[in-house]
């Protein structure tokens, strides 16, 4: 069964969301408002909330000192660093950048990599006139 | 005196009596705006989450630099908070299946439907655009705001809000025709 509406898109929507009640603040709005302010205490002296930051650092930092002592008593091989280096100056950045913003690391490419795979055109690359 | 001095003001002397005065100056425009992302079945949750973005205006307050329009950071806060509830919540209107509504209308035309089940039909349709379409949707159309309040409390040009109405509209047509509504 076919439903017409005969009325124009912008008629229709708002004829038909007219019949919703229209929010109106609460006559207590503000004062709940200030009630809700004096009930919560300032982030910075939420003890629960400042404990878990503590703790959560506690664990991350134990955990990457336990990473580092381990990878320390390996017996690596003399080109390590610089593949280390390598990775952490270009691949992961990328790598991030890939994951986050496919798109701008693509342009990026295009707008970087492209000029020097092509060939020379003769021009200079920034003219002033 | 402006937004800006009364921010200041307040972050001075922390008087609750100023930070009121701020909450009363905009708590009809933050509410409309929560209203427009959770949509016309949410309003108990809309008035909570006006409230929600005062309290955590109260905390970001000394965080403010100035470099915005105090309104248009706050409707920045107002919309991340709504669409965050959104989501988390999951608000959705109650389901009407278009059977229901065959049977609820009289004959074939859908413009004899009751106001109920056409505001509810629409509704549903304009749940399924995307967010920032159907928050401008429910602004104009439901709130009645104009392409100028809209573009001030979004942050972004009037030529925007209309172009996002405009493409509203056809993404309504088209999601209308798919499920057999005749929409002209």
């Amino acid at each position: 069964m076919a439903i017409v509406v005969d009325d124009p898109t912008e008629e229709v929507l708002r004829r038909s969301l007219a019949g919703f009640p229209r929010p109106r603040p609460s006559p207590g709005f503000v004062a709940a408002v200030q009630r809700r302010i004096a009930e919560r205490p300032p982030a910075e002296s939420r003890p629960r909330l400042r404990a878990g930051r503590v703790l959560l650092g506690v664990y991350w930092l134990a955990a990457g000192l336990a990473c580092v002592h381990l990878l320390r008593t390996l017996d690596w091989p003399s080109w390590t660093p610089s593949v280390l280096w390598a990775l952490a100056l270009a691949v992961v950045p990328l790598g991030y950048v890939a994951f986050l913003w496919p798109d701008r690391l693509g342009g990026w490419l295009l707008l970087y990599v492209r000029p020097l795979l092509a060939e020379p055109t003769g021009r200079a690359a920034l003219e002033v006139k | 005196m402006d937004d800006e001095s009364v921010v200041v003001a307040y972050l001075r002397d922390r008087d609750p009596e100023v930070f009121g005065a701020l909450v009363e100056r905009y708590e009809r425009r933050v509410l409309a705006l929560v209203a427009s992302v959770l949509g016309p079945h949410a309003d108990l949750d809309a008035q909570e989450v006006a409230q929600e973005v005062f309290v955590r205006l109260h905390e970001k307050l000394p965080t403010f630099r100035g470099e915005s329009k105090f309104g248009s950071w706050l409707y920045r806060l107002a919309y991340n908070r709504a669409l965050e509830h959104r989501r988390r919540a999951r608000i959705r209107m109650p389901h009407l299946p278009l059977e229901a509504l065959g049977k609820a209308v009289s004959s074939d035309a859908f413009d004899v439907a009751g106001e109920q089940e056409r505001g509810q039909l629409v509704a549903r349709l304009v749940e399924g655009l995307p967010d920032i379409y159907r928050t401008v949707v429910y602004m104009h159309y439901w709130l009645d705001q104009s392409v100028d309040e809209i573009a001030e409390s979004l942050g972004v040009p009037s030529g925007t809000v209309k172009s996002y109405l405009s493409r509203a509209r056809q993404r309504l047509r088209e999601r209308a025709k798919e499920e057999g509504i005749a929409w002209r």
